[in-house]
């Protein structure tokens, strides 16, 4: 699990950037359509970890603590991998925070903590 | 000091002249602008480099502190937009760090590191881009997967660092600098700067890679603003036997080399190579607690500012590191066992007893225990599975140029 060296600070890993082009949430869940390894090997390290691991699908906040980066730079990374198709970034709807199949989610998670 | 036939002045109207000259106009006599520290001459300035050195030392403190506090607030952030500002304040505290580091450099220490470990090149090309002003500039390349040992690790990336610094400064704003890292037939690592900026004047030209080489003396003199980072860059180079050589692009554009020895270089097993002691250092004891070692130091520093005999130096340099725990400073013995179980391999490859004279240099280190250790593979759920590590190990050196080119567009 790659930690950055501290003084590989967030802001280089993203150019400076803290935009993304769609919204990601912390629970938007991400996938990679298709492995590719060749693809992978070409990545900077923490894209590359954040493909490797999002090869189950996960959410956002999942592959942040995963891949040891803080959520602002994971959000950046994933929208840039999105941005090629090499990521799938699933949208779901959920019309309020009390939304049925959220409510169901977090059940779900609650129990797998428990 | 001020004449008796005027009024003295007040502390305070001494010290608005001394900081604001326009000041000294309305308030006193302009006799009365004396350089501030006037005492004993030979004592002032034999004191001068350590008092440097002491606040550069709690510059050093303080940038680390607040970087560490930033951290934690950049962690929790969650909007955009306060990340951003957050960002910024972030790179100012790093170049504040870097000057400070810098200035340490000049004065002929060794700049103890906070947290020494083994730096992949891609995280030294980033280490080293994240302390210059226009870092969004920087393309990573191709970079081999090797690391640089914990030992030289952050000297190589404030190399690093100076020559980004200048490729950046020197080129066009919408430009991009082009940092890549290839393996030479020797087995050391060949670190490349490449910019589309104007170059450098032919005649400078060899000037600054004489001065690159140690063989001249720094252009301090003519203007001390002019070619500071290279300076820095050259003390460096020759405490860690780095070549390192500026040239000019025939197609426009400036191309900065490093050779970086193999003795340097080590094998970097991916999740791996982090060691425990990988959070954020928040407590910069040893810089502070550190003695002022006065003569020793400025003695060194005098030689090294003074002198570009290059057989001399590095050793002195070196020698200045393993100086360290026998000035009766527990500092560095502390710090050892504080930074988790990592093998201090420094203190044992620049031991005080090895000849001071002649061309000491740091062995080639074996592979690290760390390291060694998980090379079978699968042990921990977060490394590779075997067969793609191996499939990408393979297929990395054949992939074509536009992947590697860093971040995604």
């Amino acid at each position: 699990m790659p930690t950055q060296y501290w003084k590989v600070r967030p802001y280089v890993l993203t150019g400076g950037r803290t935009r993304t082009r769609q919204h990601l949430l912390v629970h938007t869940l991400v996938s990679v359509p298709y492995y590719d390894a060749v693809f992978a090997s070409g990545l900077l390290p923490e894209s590359r970890s954040l493909y490797e691991h999002a090869r189950k699908t996960r959410s956002v906040a999942e592959l942040s603590a995963v891949c040891g980066m803080s959520l602002g730079v994971t959000r950046v990374v994933v929208d840039d991998l999105a941005a090629t198709d090499r990521l799938q970034i699933h949208r779901d709807n959920y019309g309020s925070a009390f939304d049925y199949r959220l409510l169901e989610r977090l059940r779900d998670g609650l129990r797998q903590l428990a | 000091m001020g004449p008796s036939s005027r009024r003295r002045a007040t502390w305070r109207q001494r010290a608005a002249r001394w900081l604001d000259p326009t000041v000294a106009q309305w308030a006193v006599a302009p006799q009365e602008t004396a350089p501030p520290p006037p005492p004993p001459e030979d004592r002032a300035d034999s004191l001068w480099p350590a008092i440097c050195e002491q606040f550069a030392l709690r510059i050093l403190a303080s940038a680390y502190q607040m970087g560490s506090h930033l951290e934690a607030v950049e962690t929790d952030e969650q909007d955009p937009e306060r990340l951003e500002r957050l960002y910024r304040i972030d790179h100012a505290n790093t170049r504040i760090r870097r000057h400070a580091e810098n200035l340490q450099v000049l004065l002929g220490r060794r700049v103890e590191d906070a947290n020494p470990q083994t730096v992949t090149l891609v995280d030294v090309a980033r280490a080293a881009s994240s302390a210059i002003e226009y870092y969004p500039r920087i393309r990573v390349g191709h970079v081999v997967d090797l690391g640089v040992v914990e030992f030289a690790a952050d000297d190589v990336i404030r190399v690093l660092t100076e020559l980004l610094d200048n490729a950046t400064r020197f080129s066009p704003p919408s430009s991009s600098v082009i940092v890549s890292a290839y393996v030479t037939e020797d087995g050391s690592v060949l670190l490349r700067v490449e910019d589309a900026g104007v170059g450098v004047n032919p005649d400078q030209l060899a000037a600054l890679n004489a001065m690159l080489a140690g063989n001249a003396p720094a252009p301090v003199a003519v203007d001390p603003a002019a070619h500071l980072g290279l300076v820095v860059v050259s003390h460096l180079a020759r405490a860690n036997h780095l070549r390192v050589s500026l040239t000019n692009r025939p197609s426009g554009g400036t191309t900065a080399t490093v050779l970086v020895p193999g003795s340097l270089l080590c094998e970097v097993v991916p999740g791996a190579q982090r060691g425990p002691a990988m959070t954020f250092p928040t407590e910069p004891t040893a810089p502070v607690s550190r003695p002022p070692t006065w003569n020793g130091n400025q003695q060194r520093s005098a030689q090294m500012m003074a002198s570009p005999d290059n057989t001399k130096s590095p050793t002195r340099h070196l020698t200045a590191l393993s100086a360290l725990p026998t000035d009766g400073n527990p500092g560095g013995q502390a710090r050892q066992s504080s930074t988790g179980g990592l093998p201090r391999r420094v203190r044992e490859s620049v031991r005080p007893d090895a000849s001071p004279a002649g061309t000491h240099r740091p062995q080639r280190l074996a592979a690290a225990p760390q390291h060694g250790g998980s090379t079978g593979g699968g042990s921990s759920p977060d490394a590779w599975p075997d067969e793609t590590a191996a499939f990408a190990a393979g297929v990395s050196d054949a992939q074509s140029a536009p992947l590697n080119e860093g971040h995604l567009p």
